[in-house]
């Protein structure tokens, strides 16, 4: 069999045994189906709101937040990043900076940027950027420092300077740590997108699951923790593909490793 | 063509300088093959970083004149590191454009000019492949093609061979005296292994332990055949042992006196 197949089905092997364990035990009456409603009343209840359109909307919104917190925190945290990863006196002077704040949780801010950004969505999609901010910079820091200083020697000794040394060391050697920094940057911005979302929000993933809490829908509450844990697989999936077509000489990345 | 007169290099940190050369003076003629020999911590790569221009120095000269009409100025280097230095994130054929790269040359032009190269050094068919899918020795070779496919005024060379296997380092001596035979490329090779210079050398420079000085300098037999054991020969071998001795003094001042 295909091997890439057979990856699938192992992966899927146990929240099948899981799932099955579940309905069951709801089935024979172990569980209470208030508090833990069978997949297949789950499952239909999730089909019931994505035909009524409300789950895409929920969904849409969620993902429109998180989208533009992402690409302000991914645009100002990658550049500034790669920056104090190659000029140490910059790093010199931004990074207590960066330290004291990044010790800060982010969540806690969220009554500060309210007051700055208004209680709509500004102040939610702030929440996000920040989320997204701090990894990506940490990351790309981390990342121009780690590349070995022979390359930098190989390339001025070629006659590289200034914008070369960027475009050709830094940016490419850089890249597959930078990459797992904008995977954390995405699941940083989705994680507080939904806090944000369950304080505040009446639409998005996060206002759907408080609304199902306080009318005490369980089974809604675990559709929309379903879609929020889907939404999770597709950001990693995402972050997989681009580190093979953009970083492809990762030693193990043709393989999959 | 290459004159390198009282170079110094004193390196400053926290607790004080540390003097990696002391007045070195250093001749490369056309198409000469030099090999810097010396105890390890001698400043070898300090001096090959020097006539790079990655290092500056401070205090002494480097004066390039060209043979052909070119003004005097900096010489254009390659330089060739012991872990080869190639690009992980280039295929092979990148990798042996880059110094073309960097000197302008347009795409479809450095892979014209690579290609024949890269297929002189034996690594024809691996143009699409990364540097991780290749041995040691394979690397090495390419790092060889991207010095020379820039035509460089100097080739310097930082104990390229020193991480490989015997028998690839035998072949690759040997391979890199015919091709710089062939371009007539002026050499610069550190190593601390007396026998790789005997067999390669037009002519040794022995540098003494930190800071480096000149202890000698040995002209070679020249016209003889560059082959790996060319330490068996009888008039080299006597070099060798020579070299042993002033080696052995400057890195166990304790053995001085002892015959080698």
């Amino acid at each position: 069999m295909n091997t890439g197949w057979k990856q699938i089905l192992r992966a899927l092997l146990l929240p099948c045994i899981l799932l099955l364990g579940w309905e069951l035990g709801v089935r024979a009456g172990w569980v209470s189906p208030m508090f833990f409603p069978a997949p297949t009343t789950i499952a239909v209840t999730l089909a019931a709101l994505a035909k009524s359109g409300r789950l895409g909307a929920d969904l849409l919104a969620t993902l429109l937040r998180v989208a533009l917190g992402l690409s302000i925190g991914v645009g100002l945290g990658l550049p500034l990043g790669l920056l104090m990863g190659w000029k140490p006196s910059f790093r010199a002077i931004v990074d207590p900076m960066v330290g004291a704040t990044h010790a800060l949780p982010k969540i806690a801010m969220y009554p500060i940027l309210m007051v700055l950004f208004g209680i709509g969505d500004g102040s939610r999609v702030a929440l996000i950027t920040l989320g997204a901010f701090f990894p990506m910079l940490i990351n790309a820091m981390t990342a121009v420092r780690q590349i070995d200083p022979r390359y930098f020697e190989v390339a001025e000794s070629y006659g590289a300077r200034g914008f070369r040394i960027l475009s050709e060391v830094i940016w490419p050697g850089s890249l597959p740590l930078v990459l797992a920094g904008f995977r954390l940057a995405l699941n940083g911005a989705l994680l507080l997108g939904i806090a944000a979302e369950l304080l505040t929000a009446r639409e998005g993933l996060g206002g759907m699951i408080w609304m199902a809490w306080q009318t005490f829908r369980t089974e809604e509450l675990y559709a929309a923790l379903f879609v929020t844990g889907l939404l999770g697989v597709a950001f990693n999936s995402l972050t997989d593909l681009m580190v093979r077509i953009l970083a492809p000489w990762r030693p193990g990345a043709e393989n999959g490793k | 063509m290459l004159h390198c007169r009282g170079l110094s290099k004193r390196y400053e940190s926290g607790n004080g300088s540390v003097t990696a050369l002391e007045k070195v003076d250093l001749d490369l003629a056309e198409g000469e093959f030099l090999c810097v020999l010396g105890p390890s911590g001698c400043g070898k790569s300090t001096l090959l970083r020097l006539v790079a221009g990655i290092v500056a120095p401070s205090a002494g000269s480097i004066e390039f004149v060209p043979g052909c009409g070119r003004p005097p100025g900096r010489p254009r280097c390659a330089m060739v590191f012991q872990d080869h230095g190639l690009f992980p994130w280039m295929t092979v054929l990148e990798n042996t454009g880059f110094g073309l790269k960097m000197q302008g040359v347009a795409g479809k032009e450095r892979e014209a000019m690579s290609t024949p190269v890269l297929e002189q050094v034996g690594m024809g068919g691996f143009g699409r492949h990364y540097p991780h899918e290749l041995s040691m020795g394979m690397r090495q070779r390419v790092a060889l093609a991207r010095a020379f496919v820039s035509s460089p005024d100097v080739l310097l060379m930082d104990e390229p061979f020193a991480s490989l296997d015997a028998q690839s380092r035998a072949v690759l001596q040997r391979d890199l005296r015919s091709w710089q035979e062939e371009r007539g490329t002026p050499v610069i090779f550190i190593t601390h292994d007396i026998a790789e210079s005997l067999a390669l050398a037009d002519r040794i420079l022995v540098l003494s332990a930190r800071p480096g000085r000149v202890l000698a300098n040995i002209p070679l037999p020249p016209g003889r055949c560059h082959s790996p054991v060319a330490g068996f020969d009888p008039e080299l071998g006597a070099i060798g042992r020579e070299i042993w001795g002033m080696l052995g003094q400057e890195s166990c001042p304790e053995l001085q006196g002892a015959s080698l």
